[in-house]
């Protein structure tokens, strides 16, 4: 039986069907909130440590969501803000997310001899030299296919600003690649 | 969608689409116990505060019971050290009494005698009662014919 969102917010409601609800909330959204996390931190222990805490406070927290917005944007924001969490805990007291690029990258896993891996890993790398706004606008833009509407809702954020992020997000992109090609 | 899109929207991570569902279950099933773990632990608070309060109140409930007790000796000794007091004309406030019924309702230690009794010829109710009976008929009074 297919179940939509209002039906989810309704179970997350009543206390006998809580859980089944929050179920639900979690087969449908979980795997994308894990990559979500997963593209910020990169680190694979990193993003399931920040994927529990989310879980913990979708399901503290979504009975008293309003219902009048956009759930996916909702638990996404929720995500944001814990993935947001652990790259701070990475940084030292005076020094910006933003400084974690490098760092960063020598998680991710070694280049393969595939074309397709050798691609995507270049575009991660490139990713990782942008600033963590442009990245997250430009990650839910690509990625997830999410409107700027949705993630002006996860960032809090104008939709302007939004598209101005993912333009340069775009532009810093393709010179990255041009220099370091395949 | 070009062919370098469809690759680069693949992640360069070694996560399978089941060890990321594991993952998610695994995340999942510890909220839900987590959860419960906090409204059991919130419950028990809950009963343990209504337990403290419950024994709070018992204990000064008891001790305002404790200090509202009279201090006497006993009541016997009580009613005996009454019984001579009125038999003594020391109580200073007699309300009534009928016949062989005498009810002492007061007793101020430091009033004197001469407050209570006023001359010799004034007599009091109780003055007039003991007058009224014989040496005898006194020492025949038994204990329960005073109510104090």
């Amino acid at each position: 039986m297919a179940t939509n969102n209002a039906d989810i917010l309704a179970m997350m409601r009543e206390p006998t069907r809580r859980e089944r609800g929050y179920r639900l909330l979690m087969q449908r959204y979980g795997k994308a909130l894990y990559w979500h996390i997963r593209r910020i931190v990169v680190d694979h222990d990193d993003a399931e440590d920040a994927l529990q805490e989310t879980a913990i406070k979708i399901f503290d927290r979504l009975p008293s969501f309003k219902g009048d917005g956009d759930l996916m944007a909702w638990v996404y924001s929720i995500a944001t803000r814990e993935a947001l969490q652990s790259l701070r805990r990475q940084t030292s007291l005076f020094s910006s997310i933003d400084s974690l690029g490098d760092s960063l990258a020598e998680k991710l896993p070694a280049p393969s001899d595939v074309d397709g891996d050798r691609a995507s890993l270049l575009l991660q790398r490139a990713l990782l030299t942008l600033p963590t706004t442009q990245r997250m606008a430009f990650n839910m833009r690509y990625y997830d296919d999410m409107s700027y509407e949705q993630i002006a809702v996860v960032t809090g954020k104008s939709v302007s600003t939004l598209k101005t992020n993912y333009h340069y997000a775009v532009e810093r992109i393709k010179e990255f690649i041009a220099s370091n090609p395949l | 969608m070009k062919e370098q899109e469809i690759y680069t929207r693949q992640m360069p991570f070694v996560e399978t689409d089941e060890q990321v569902d594991a993952i998610v279950e695994r995340c999942t099933r510890r909220a839900i116990a987590g959860a419960r773990r906090r409204r059991a632990q919130a419950t028990r608070r809950v009963a343990w505060v209504s337990a403290a309060a419950v024994a709070v109140l018992v204990l000064v409930a008891g001790i305002v019971l404790f200090l509202k007790e009279p201090r006497v000796d006993s009541g016997v000794d009580t009613v005996l050290a009454m019984n001579n007091m009125a038999l003594h004309d020391d109580a200073d406030n007699v309300e009534e009494w009928d016949n062989a019924l005498i009810d002492v309702t007061l007793w101020d230690e430091d009033a004197n005698d001469d407050e209570l009794t006023g001359d010799d010829t004034d007599l009091g109710p109780i003055d007039e009662f003991i007058a009224s009976c014989d040496d005898d008929e006194l020492d025949s009074w038994s204990d329960d014919t005073l109510y104090i």
